[in-house]
């Protein structure tokens, strides 16, 4: 079979056809042809699409049911209930409901309340509610997906939308949903409606959708921190596309003292211990928050906030997303009541932030804001592990002329003939392992702290967003760490040849950088090369002892003790990158607002589409 | 690898032995503890009084197929995990085993906890009967209808809304 042939999805989502070239123990036997009757099988189960039968592949059709014995005898009975149970798990609630009349076994199983933990209606059903509903299925619902859209009007059902929906929520049982969406039902719901109802039902809820919901003012407050207190807390939670107008107040005696004016009626250690949980929130769309609110909220974004949803709000200014809380700032922060140990600065779990259509944010912001919540984020990592997440020391430390980390080859590597300002940078090249002369104190003097951004990290963390290529020091900011990132971005080292030019102030000012503190980066590398090397020693100890132990591990030659070595330290350094690394979706176009971004970026795309314009160069 | 149990012997229950590595094997869940709690002899003989051994045959197959894949977490619960599973069942539908041997399999998975293959198999029976309407599915396995007719019309009228 040639998978060429396969529409790209089938290759993707059945990866298995491409394994079945492959040797087998177990025979193949798929010459069969695709059977005419399973045309009327439903899409889910039927892995190839209709299309392909015609196309003449012969890929993991429907094949022909086992038969039953010849004999007549019923084999159904052999398989216990629990079986029948999973096999009719594969089926969504009202498959599973059209298999009642087969038999009255089937039509007990089906009634099984461990089958309907999932319940996702797509119309309303009608009203007053069926039986079956009421009985059998809403008792026992643990996740309830409402996708009512679009309405219906009012004429065609028999009753008012909003009875039956708030009638179906009154049917369920107390504080038993896991998670509940409900998206764009603002005709269904009045939000003061929809508030006690979730007050009553929402006590273990872990996951709440009510994007486009008719949420509205501060009102939500009131009944968003009763939400998930009797379980495992809220997870996640989406309510964008709404009217609200304030956040919950999460400042902790410990951070900033709030204004209590966003708090309604709630204490904010209630909402905060409800907002504590979140790993997803989305505010996307939310164009009725004010600007104070969201800046306050960001200064104290949640510890254990994953995943941050900002698209669209214009309102967010530059300097409150340069004030996201990306490190916490006391242990009491992280876990209220923990009575153990020192206040220590520590990075909350903060992994995307998304600010997609925030048009005023340029790309020049996006870098900076990464550069600088990532910068804070390094600077309360343990020293230790800082130095691990280093380059290897194989860089340095052999002979190999393993440059690919070096700052000069990311250059070399881009299309650009080196420009004049470049030339300072020149003895990095040469041999950086050996100028172990300068005095170390120079770099970890408390002003300039070793720089973590060594070339590598550059890589790494430029490989993990694919829209962001340069780090730039962004004046306002002063991040302690002023070390040099050497541009490996085109658009900026482009306008290099005209030294005056600069699109923005990060460009001159990291130039700057560059040619200043290049002897003491330097020196700072080999430095950190001597730090590793150390460290190298106590891991070889550390795997010493560690072999003594175990049997296997004393026949470890010295190669593959240091590869392993080399291993661990791979993804010690990943886990590193992990931590700090803020992945930022934006979709900012332009370099930057003013005059000279705007003119590169017409240029660059007058340059990609032809060369005979004569525009912009 | 010395000292490391290599084979054991499982005696079905027709009585054939059959030599096993441990390897494969150890896809089993229930022979994984068991050989734990025995302690590693070389040479351990297990009974399997549920299993013949055609049916063992098949379910060996499976677990010399999937060796190098990495044993299931307990609480393997993620989608992509589920969707490769799906796509597996390539390896079992179909006229490689009748629905006698089919839903052996499944009873023997089920009995020796090889949690990928219970699924692989309940995936297959969902598979046939998917689509199906029950008159079709009575005939597919035999069953024979035992409700009245006034049961039946009473349930179809209960699941008027659900099929709309």
């Amino acid at each position: 079979m040639d998978i060429t042939l396969l529409p790209p999805t089938d290759i993707l989502t059945h990866h298995s056809h491409v394994s079945r070239l492959l040797p087998s123990p177990i025979p193949n036997t798929h010459t069969r042809r695709y059977r005419q009757s399973s045309y009327f099988a439903p899409t889910t189960f039927l892995r190839f699409p209709l299309s392909s039968c015609y196309l003449g592949y012969r890929g993991r059709g429907r094949s022909p049911d086992p038969q039953p014995p010849s004999d007549g005898r019923c084999l159904v009975d052999n398989l216990p209930d629990e079986i029948w149970l999973q096999i009719m798990g594969n089926f969504e609630w009202d498959e599973i409901l059209s298999l009642r009349p087969v038999s009255k076994r089937f039509a007990s199983l089906c009634l099984s309340p461990t089958l309907h933990h999932t319940l996702t209606l797509l119309s309303l059903p009608p009203s007053p509610l069926p039986d079956l509903l009421v009985r059998h299925l809403l008792p026992g619902i643990r996740h309830l997906h409402l996708h009512l859209f679009p309405y219906p009007s009012p004429a065609s059902a028999g009753n008012h939308p909003t009875t039956v929906l708030l009638d179906l929520l009154q049917q369920l049982p107390e504080d038993q949903l896991l998670s509940l969406s409900l998206p764009f039902s603002a005709p269904y719901l009045p939000p003061s409606e929809l508030g006690m109802v979730l007050a009553r039902i929402g006590g273990k809820l872990e996951k709440l959708d009510l994007r486009g919901s008719g949420l509205a003012g501060p009102g939500w407050l009131r009944w968003i921190s009763l939400i998930g207190v009797k379980g495992r807390g809220l997870r996640e939670l989406d309510v964008g596309f709404t009217s609200i107008t304030a956040l919950p107040s999460l400042s902790t005696s410990s951070t900033l003292s709030s204004t209590s004016s966003f708090s309604i009626d709630s204490s904010p250690s209630s909402e905060a211990e409800t907002f504590s949980h979140l790993r997803t929130l989305s505010l996307a769309s939310c164009s009725s928050l004010p600007t104070a609110a969201l800046a306050e909220f960001l200064a104290t974004v949640p510890h254990n906030l994953e995943h941050l949803d900002l698209s669209r709000l214009d309102q967010i200014t530059l300097p409150s997303l340069m004030a996201l809380r990306v490190v916490s700032a006391t242990v009491e922060d992280v876990r209220p009541g923990c009575t153990w140990g020192e206040e220590k600065p520590e990075p909350t779990k903060l992994k995307e932030i998304k600010v997609v259509g925030i048009d005023h944010l340029t790309r020049t912001d996006v870098r900076r804001l990464k550069v600088n919540w990532e910068d804070q984020r390094r600077e309360c990592m343990p020293w230790e592990p800082m130095m691990v997440a280093v380059p290897l020391p194989r860089v340095w430390g052999e002979p190999r002329p393993s440059i690919r980390h070096s700052p000069e080859s990311i250059n070399s590597q881009l299309p650009i003939p080196p420009t004049p300002p470049r030339t300072p940078l020149q003895p990095r090249n040469l041999s950086p392992p050996s100028s172990s002369d300068s005095s170390p104190e120079s770099i970890i003097g408390p002003s300039t702290p070793i720089t973590p951004h060594t070339p590598h990290t550059l890589i790494t963390s430029a490989a993990s967003s694919d829209t962001i290529h340069l780090k730039g020091v962004h004046p306002f900011l002063q991040t302690p760490p002023r070390s040099v990132r050497p541009s490996p971005d085109r658009y900026l080292t482009r306008i290099k040849g005209r030294d005056e030019v600069s699109p923005d102030g990060s460009e001159s000012d990291s130039e700057d950088l560059t040619r200043s503190s290049n002897p003491s980066t330097l020196s700072g590398l080999t430095n950190l090369s001597n730090f590793l090397d150390s460290s190298e020693l106590l891991h070889d100890a550390d795997i010493a002892r560690e072999g003594s132990r175990k049997n296997q591990r004393d026949t470890w030659g010295p190669w593959e003790r240091k590869q392993r070595e080399k291993e661990k330290r791979e993804a010690e350094q990943k886990q590193k990158m992990q931590i700090i690394n803020i992945n930022i979706v934006h979709s900012a176009i332009l370099e930057s607002e003013d005059e000279a971004g705007y003119r590169q970026f017409i240029g660059e795309v007058a340059a990609a589409t032809t060369t005979t314009l004569g525009m912009g160069r | 690898m010395s000292g490391k149990l290599q084979e054991i012997l499982i005696v079905t229950s027709d009585d054939e032995t059959f030599t096993v590595k441990v390897e494969v094997i150890q896809r089993s869940a229930m022979i994984k503890a068991m050989l734990e709690d025995l302690g590693e002899q070389e040479g351990q003989v297990i009974p399997l009084p549920n299993v013949s051994s055609s049916v063992l045959t098949k379910v060996l197959e499976y677990c010399e197929h999937h060796k190098n894949e990495p044993l299931p977490v307990a609480d393997a619960n993620d989608v992509d995990d589920a969707r490769r599973r799906t796509s597996e069942i390539g390896d079992w539908d179909a006229n490689q085993v009748d629905q006698e041997m089919l839903f052996e399999i499944i009873l023997a998975a089920n009995y020796l906890d090889i949690k990928p293959l219970l699924d692989v198999g309940c995936k297959t029976v969902a598979n046939m009967i998917k689509g199906k309407t029950p008159e079709e599915i009575r005939k597919l396995f035999n069953i024979t209808n035992d409700f009245t007719p006034e049961e039946e019309e009473q349930i179809r009228k209960e699941n008027e809304w659900a099929e709309e």
